[in-house]
């Protein structure tokens, strides 16, 4: 069997899903992507299994462990986005703020320090 | 026609035969037919019966519980496959028929903790 | 082929836990809900009973789950008992039983459903365990998640608070995202190898030079990646101080413990025990991790006014300074990097478990967990200031606790040796920056309260966290005093 095309398509689908996770802002979207990930990663063992006529059919085992991690992630994630949603009645991660870095009044600090402590990425806004 | 992609190849051209068979008929019939625009031809046709209501409709969280509970068993059930494959074999037997009836306890365990706490009635 | 037999000895840890687990689980939805309380107990005792293997499996060597020599591939385990595994075991068992005790409380006092808590925490922890003797790609990864997947529960186990589950959110997404990053590399190394036993990739790698090199440098980074995420280094840190901080104070201990030293043992092992022969590509990303990683961490955390949060920045730092000996490996070093590595996270997780104690006990009182709120904990009650004041110490390296100054030079020595002396100065120039937010900190303990002690500050400290503390102090000063033991329990 050629190995091209089926890899060829997992690269496309891991590259959606990346941008699905990266340019979604709706939890539930984000999860989605990240399935398609996962799905691109199962059709990357299973078309390496087939290929490389693997007598343990250590890929084909493989994929059906990605899969029940798949399912347990969604269920467990899609109860975590109804929590949130119940709590906050959003599923914009944007919007999503009350943990973040705050800025403090120096008396809340350590000590005043003149060092600048950087920027957290994707909390602070 | 032959070769690994050869079948692909009839399934994309069937493909291909669908499309333009479905364009030309709906360019023709486009083309043919007057227009006359207007009143309860832009209402949405259902036997008859006036639509009532959105036809965005949402289903309640409570199918959740039950819809993973089948993707549960759904997924666990691939396992069987594989073990239904050897089983049988020379060399298994019994004790690899204990170990799956210890797996599917360990799903048991699960439903009926779901049962005893309560996910399961209907409320 | 026919069926093999297995080591349960072996096993005999996780497996006691998963069923301990199981049985908590039962416990929870036939007991009469006055006698749940027994739950929590009996999860504590359990674990006690399942670090009892360690002590026949020490110095022993055992694999099981094998599959036969095939070709010029050797027999090769996915599941070995050795060294690494028996002290990584051994710290997660540990951290755990210091969480549960220091969880008692918290479901006695909070609305935290306590069947559900301990069965999660169990089965976090079972996973823990296998994780660190899993050789195989398959295991490594399914115990990740078993890992992770009920710490997400765990965090957001405060149904009605906002916050708890906002941090659960946040640490599942960037955990489902690395993981899937992660199994996407994992699937090209099997591609290209056709092995899913590390030390069968290792084989295959060191005997075809010829193979694919650009796709395997491609799979490594991104199996980095998973694990990156799971260890809390700089590019995949911010879940956890937004984590630590929205959780209940002992699952931020679990997390910046246990599930910590289980990712570290995951990392190691893919990369020792999998790619020794591409360490050319993987120690320089994991030296430039290990910079980025403490710079940012230890600089963030002088900024902090919450416990928790500095601590979980402290904890990325910390993660910087175990990244170093990984970061030093040249080719033909591997094994001597390995022990390095594992003794810094054992002090690590001695250390910061004490600081997590003294966190918790506070919490009690004051769930706002400010560093404010620590002015003058010495007077009001010594004893817990002295074990928060030690740990800070050892954190910071600084000699009285000679733990973390002692595991300080054994990483510090691996890039000097390796002579990666950049790496050596940056975790130099770190360390100092980390003395002063833990020697604030600790000086806080000491100095005189501004206004009068207010009766809340005083604390009734229960045999449960009691006991949580007096181990962690305990360990903390065992090992300070006879550090060498940290190196031989590694051979």
């Amino acid at each position: 069997m050629p190995l091209l095309l089926p890899v060829l398509l997992a690269a496309l689908l891991f590259s959606i899903g990346i941008y699905g996770v990266l340019a979604r802002r709706n939890a539930i979207l984000v999860l989605m992507a990240v399935e398609l990930m996962l799905n691109a990663v199962n059709l990357n063992l299973v078309a390496f299994d087939v290929w490389l006529r693997d007598r343990l059919l250590a890929g084909q085992v493989f994929t059906l462990f990605v899969i029940t991690i798949a399912a347990a992630e969604i269920g467990l994630g899609l109860a975590i986005i109804l929590l949130v949603f119940r709590n906050r009645a959003t599923a914009a991660l944007d919007e999503l703020r009350d943990l973040r870095e705050q800025d403090l009044a120096p008396a809340g600090r350590l000590g005043e320090s003149g060092t600048d402590g950087g920027t957290e990425p994707a909390v602070t806004s | 026609m032959d070769g690994f992609y050869g079948g692909y190849g009839l399934v994309g051209l069937l493909l291909l035969v669908g499309v333009l068979f479905v364009t030309v008929a709906f360019v023709a019939n486009g083309l043919l037919r007057p227009t006359v625009p207007g009143g309860d031809k832009t209402v949405t046709y259902e036997c008859g019966v006036d639509p009532v209501g959105e036809g965005w409709a949402q289903n309640h969280i409570r199918y959740y519980v039950f819809a993973y509970l089948y993707v549960v068993f759904a997924v666990d059930a691939i396992y069987l496959f594989p073990w239904a494959t050897v089983f049988a074999a020379p060399g298994f037997g019994a004790a690899t028929l204990v170990e799956m009836f210890v797996f599917i306890g360990f799903l048991a365990v699960g439903l009926l903790y779901a049962w005893k706490k309560g996910v399961l009635s209907w409320v | 082929m026919t069926i093999q037999s297995v080591d349960y000895l072996a096993i005999a840890p996780p497996l006691a836990v998963a069923v301990l687990a199981i049985l908590v689980l039962l416990l929870d939805a036939f007991l009469p809900a006055r006698r749940r309380a027994l739950v929590g107990l009996l999860s504590t005792f359990g674990l006690v009973a399942a670090a009892l293997p360690l002590l026949w499996l020490g110095g022993d060597h055992r694999r099981t789950f094998c599959v036969p020599a095939t070709g010029q591939l050797a027999r090769s385990c996915s599941y070995v008992v050795d060294d690494f595994t028996v002290v990584f075991q051994s710290v997660v068992l540990g951290g755990a039983v210091v969480v549960m005790l220091l969880s008692l409380d918290t479901l006695r006092d909070s609305r935290l459903p306590s069947g559900e808590y301990c069965f999660l925490l169990l089965s976090s922890v079972a996973g823990a365990l296998t994780l660190a003797a899993g050789r195989d790609v398959v295991i490594l990864v399914v115990a990740l998640e078993v890992v992770s997947l009920p710490a997400f529960a765990l965090v957001g186990l405060r149904r009605y608070d906002g916050r708890s589950s906002e941090a659960a959110l946040k640490l599942f997404l960037v955990s489902v995202v690395s993981t899937a990053v992660m199994l996407f590399g994992l699937s090209l190394v099997y591609g290209v190898t056709g092995q899913v036993h590390l030390s069968r990739i290792a084989a295959v790698l060191r005997a075809n030079p010829d193979l694919p090199r650009p796709v395997l440098v491609v799979a490594v980074t991104l199996a980095i990646a998973g694990f990156g995420f799971k260890v809390a280094a700089v590019p995949f840190h911010f879940w956890a101080p937004d984590t630590y901080e929205g959780a209940p104070v002992p699952v931020a201990a679990y997390l910046s413990v246990v599930s910590k030293a289980a990712g570290f043992a995951g990392l190691a092992l893919l990369l020792t025990r999998g790619f020794p022969s591409y360490a050319d590509v993987w120690a320089p990303a994991m030296a430039v991790l290990a910079a980025l990683t403490m710079t940012l961490g230890n600089l963030v955390a002088l900024r902090q006014s919450n416990a928790v949060r500095l601590l979980a920045w402290s904890s990325i730092a910390q993660s910087g300074y175990m990244l170093v000996p990984l970061g030093a490996a040249g080719k033909g070093a591997i094994d001597s990097v390995l022990p390095a590595t594992v003794a810094y996270v054992l002090a690590y997780a001695v250390m910061n478990l004490g600081a997590f104690s003294v966190v918790t006990l506070v919490g009690r009182r004051r769930p706002d967990n400010l560093l404010s709120d620590y002015a003058g904990l010495g007077r009001a009650e010594p004893l817990p200031a002295f074990a928060l004041a030690f740990a800070l110490a050892c954190l910071a390296g600084l000699p009285p606790g000679l733990l973390g100054l002692f595991a300080k030079v054994v990483v510090f020595q691996a890039p000097v040796e390796q002579g990666t002396g950049w790496l050596a100065v940056v975790m130099a120039i770190n360390v100092v920056i980390g003395l002063y937010y833990y020697l604030a900190w600790a000086a806080r303990l000491y100095a005189r309260p501004g206004s009068a002690p207010d009766p809340a500050r005083t604390y009734r400290v229960s045999w449960s966290d009691g006991l949580a503390l007096g181990i962690s102090l305990g360990a903390a000063l065992w090992f300070s005093v006879l550090p060498r033991l940290i190196l031989e329990a590694l051979g």
